[in-house]
């Protein structure tokens, strides 16, 4: 009696570990089952890219991290917002109303002095000063000869065996109102005027990079800590990646036949790159390449190199610079690069040599 | 070691197998053949085999605005009526989310299921 009594509770201990130890392993099956469901989505966070086609005549490419496509896809349009913002201001063919952009400059600043917002009038005072700095190779008051260019590039793409270069008078006497000291700021009044009649402005050397870095700082302010943003090439990197690596950034091959697309990757972090080229934007005269970065020393399409790429931290400083550079030698532009700290360059001749600034392969991928 | 542990212990690795193997079968559901999705103004022309050897017409008023070649597994602008021809400038496509634009007409290509790109952004 007593010993089956003892075999009876045994028996029941034993069915009650097993139920214990059932308990037990629950927690371990549901975290492994989590473990796997986390390793196949890829964290809380994911990483999301949109899209957009209506600024800067380009492509717009935001990527960032959010937990779900709807916020992401919220601050993104945050950022479009901005783009547009100053796509608009920065306009030299179409007015806005209520706006007064850069094309009602053009129109109205030779007869008399335009009030603009402090958000352009900050604009032109940082053109201005990167026109001095650069020794004219990027200046703003370069429009009537690059209109002249951009007419000829239409009709040369549009009909190709009939392209014709500028007559060279008309590229002189437009070359003769191009002085960016005939540009007038009132800082005081917000007011701007040229002193020029037939000066015109065109902004497209810099705007460009000038916009991505107000609205890379616009993207800070909002809360957003980790994002890429590319304006059609011109990339700023804010923060790092989901992972905590750096952004991979690969640099366009100017080489039309060799067909890798990138001849270089960099890999940063909170960290502007910007390439100028001559492969994009283009058109062709018997045979010969004529490219859309006029230089301001001969008015003539730039042809120094295939391209030129800038790293640097500020988004406007690097597009100026890219300009710049690639309206110039190699030994006045190393001799720039070099002598500011904030700046690394990467040269590609049209025979396909490149150059490095020292400190370049700092940023290049680590391998 | 009791048989009760080990029963325990096998019904937990066999659950574990399981699970990982669902999600390997659901990774090789997603990795179908690459192809390129044409669209204009937003709207979805066609989707089309990068295996397959062809040359892509896109509609207008007056015949057509571009027209895209697939050769070889790489997808580029053959022709375009726009002003700028930023968009046949550009090199063959063929790895998952790459993109050729042509801005004046509203066409896009962007590749899908493609090969991994190995950059987050290029420079152009």
């Amino acid at each position: 009696m007593h010993t089956l009594f003892q075999n009876n509770r045994s028996k029941f201990m034993k069915n009650k570990t097993f139920v214990k130890r059932i308990l037990w392993a629950l927690p371990v099956i549901i975290i492994i089952g989590i473990l796997f469901w986390w390793k196949s989505s890829g964290g809380q966070e994911q990483q999301f890219t949109m899209e957009y086609y209506d600024v800067f005549d380009t492509v717009t490419t935001v990527t960032g991290n959010a937990e779900t496509e709807e916020i992401f896809r919220e601050q993104a349009e945050q950022l479009h917002l901005q783009l547009l913002k100053y796509h608009q201001l920065f306009d030299i063919y179409h007015t806005y109303e209520g706006l007064t952009n850069v094309k009602n400059l053009n129109e109205r600043c030779a007869t008399e002095a335009v009030k603009v917002d402090q958000e352009l009038l900050d604009f032109l005072l940082f053109a201005k000063k990167m026109c001095v700095e650069t020794n004219n190779e990027t200046n703003i008051a370069l429009g009537s000869v690059l209109k002249i260019w951009h007419d000829y590039r239409e009709e040369g793409i549009k009909d190709e065996p009939n392209a014709r270069l500028p007559m060279q008078i008309e590229l002189d006497s437009a070359g003769l109102h191009t002085s960016i000291d005939n540009l007038i700021i009132d800082k005081k009044t917000g007011e701007v005027s040229f002193s020029d009649s037939k000066l015109q402005l065109d902004v497209g050397g810099i705007a460009k990079g000038y916009s991505v870095e107000k609205v890379a700082q616009y993207g800070k302010k909002i809360g957003m800590t980790n994002f890429l943003l590319n304006v059609g090439g011109n990339i700023r990197a804010v923060g790092s990646k989901l992972d905590g690596n750096p952004w991979k950034i690969g640099i366009q091959n100017p080489s039309t036949q060799d067909q890798s697309e990138y001849i270089e990757t960099l890999e940063i972090k909170e960290m502007s790159v910007v390439t100028s080229g001559d492969y994009q934007r283009y058109y062709v005269v018997n045979g010969k390449k004529y490219c859309h970065i006029i230089d301001p020393d001969t008015l003539y399409p730039s042809n120094f190199f295939a391209s030129v790429t800038v790293v640097a931290r500020d988004s406007g400083k690097a597009d100026t610079y890219s300009t710049a550079l690639f309206n110039m030698d190699y030994p006045s532009g190393v001799k720039i690069v070099e002598d500011d700290p904030e700046l690394e360059a990467m040269w590609i001749t049209q025979n396909g040599i490149i150059y490095y600034s020292s400190g370049f392969g700092e940023h290049s991928e680590k391998k | 070691m009791k048989k009760n542990d080990l029963i325990l212990m096998s019904i937990v690795v066999l659950i574990g197998l399981f699970s990982f193997g669902i999600v390997k079968w659901t990774q090789l559901q997603s990795t179908k053949e690459p192809i390129a999705q044409i669209t204009m103004d937003g709207k979805i022309i066609g989707t089309y085999s990068l295996s397959e050897n062809q040359i892509i017409y896109i509609p207008s008023k007056e015949k057509w605005t571009n027209q895209f070649e697939i050769k070889d597994g790489v997808i580029y602008m053959l022709e375009a009526n726009c002003p700028d021809e930023i968009c046949v400038h550009h090199k063959p496509i063929s790895k998952n989310g790459e993109t050729i634009v042509c801005l004046p007409n509203k066409v896009v290509v962007v590749i899908k299921n493609g090969i991994e790109r190995e950059v987050d952004g290029g420079t152009q």
